[in-house]
């Protein structure tokens, strides 16, 4: 049997959680999902040991914006940073750069207190180790993500260079000029990005090994197009 | 060795020179402002030198004479500081000076003036009418205040520069000139 069939020999119940899904893709609220989630457990005991849940719809969100935002802003800073001299397209380059770290900042704060007040959706069953390398980076992921901003923040007022987010509003200065800080700060903000970059390569490897390898639906609880049920 | 030491004694009367000129041994500041993208950049010329006669019951018989030395300026970044001075900016090579020669003061209220001179920068000179007010401070005078000028009027920023969506046409300077008692 060619494997193009495959999904015809699929059982109903499976044929029905890729409409559940397709659904879930068009935004169908939670708690349908979730009312499906029981009564296929409670139809069937052979569902693949793949987990079902997945983060809650703002948490996804949340999550992808905040990817988008860094991809962007790293990409600026690297840009923006090679440009020999003084040009227009620089300091524009400077100020979107700050705008984009100041928004991550914003939204990790959200993110953070989403995190703290909902459970996240329980990892398959995985070596010990591999539980705490997740936590452990998902942590150093969180602090990093506003720590980076909060330094690049505060190498900008050190310079004497205020944030005037999207060209409208003067932020804050929470430290008066200082060459000398300028370096540290500036410094700090480079070494947490690369070693957000490092962490951020190995989170992706990761979910693709997960999904790929293990197969076992650890990306899906964070995609919200793919199938939750992986073959097993 | 000996030309050496004869050269130092006219330099050395040329700094007494420049010394005696200068009203006190501290002058006040010069600074500005400009925005690039709402961004307040702030800058100021370390060197500069002012002369002003002003006797209050006469405001008219005053003169001021203010002179820059358009090279000191500071952003407070080696690299901004350094494209400051290029031809596209203010071409300080060329135009090492920018002065202000007052033509006549007017007294508008007893603590503020209006000082009409012609202000020249990047060589080119402009008639304008600067709003100064006066404080006095034990045994010394502090004309202050604020000119708003266009940079681009000047030319300073050049070719794609003039473009003023990114640096604003409008740069605001700043004195706090001191005067010792005469």
């Amino acid at each position: 049997m060619s494997n193009d069939n495959a999904h015809l020999m699929m059982p109903y119940w499976r044929l029905s959680g890729f409409y559940f899904s397709y659904f879930a893709t068009l935004g169908v609220v939670e708690h349908r999902r979730r009312r499906f989630d029981t009564i296929s457990v409670g139809t069937t005991a052979m569902t693949a040991p793949a987990i079902n849940e997945r983060y809650t719809l703002t948490a996804i969100s949340l999550h992808w914006l905040v990817a988008l935002l860094i991809f962007a802003g790293f990409s600026l800073g690297w840009i923006m940073t090679d440009i020999p001299g003084l040009t227009p397209t620089k300091l524009r380059y400077f100020s979107w750069h700050k705008w984009i770290g100041v928004t991550i900042f914003f939204f990790v704060c959200l993110r953070v207190l989403w995190r703290l007040t909902h459970r996240p959706p329980p990892l398959p069953p995985m070596p010990r180790w591999q539980r705490i390398a997740a936590q452990v980076s998902h942590g150093t992921l969180y602090g990093l993500m506003l720590l980076i901003p909060l330094a690049g923040y505060l190498y900008s007022y050190a310079a004497g260079v205020p944030v005037v987010y999207l060209g409208l509003v003067e932020l804050p200065p929470l430290i008066t000029p200082n060459p000398a800080h300028e370096d540290i700060f500036k410094y700090t903000h480079i070494g947490l990005n690369f070693t957000m970059a490092a962490l951020v390569i190995g989170h992706i490897a990761a979910a693709l090994g997960h999904h790929f390898i293990r197969r076992d639906g650890v990306l899906a609880r964070m995609v919200p197009f793919l199938s939750r049920r992986t073959e097993s | 060795m000996r030309i050496i030491r004869w050269a130092v004694v006219p330099i050395a009367l040329a700094a007494m020179a420049a010394w005696a000129q200068t009203p006190t041994a501290n002058p006040g500041t010069i600074s500005f402002v400009a925005k690039q993208m709402n961004v307040p950049i702030k800058g100021q010329f370390k060197q500069f030198s002012a002369q002003i006669q002003f006797d209050p019951a006469r405001p008219a018989a005053g003169k001021a004479a203010v002179e820059i030395d358009v090279a000191s300026l500071d952003l407070g970044d080696k690299e901004f500081n350094y494209e400051m001075n290029t031809k596209t900016w203010l071409d300080t090579r060329t135009y090492p000076k920018a002065t202000f020669i007052s033509s006549a003061i007017k007294a508008i209220a007893p603590d503020r003036l209006e000082v009409s001179g012609k202000l020249t920068i990047k060589g080119k000179t402009l008639d304008v009418a600067v709003p100064v007010t006066l404080k006095t401070e034990g045994r010394t005078r502090v004309f202050e205040g604020t000119l708003p000028i266009r940079r681009t009027t000047f030319n300073i920023g050049e070719d794609e520069w003039r473009d003023t969506s990114v640096v604003a046409d409008e740069v605001q300077i700043r004195f706090h000139l001191i005067a010792a008692p005469q």
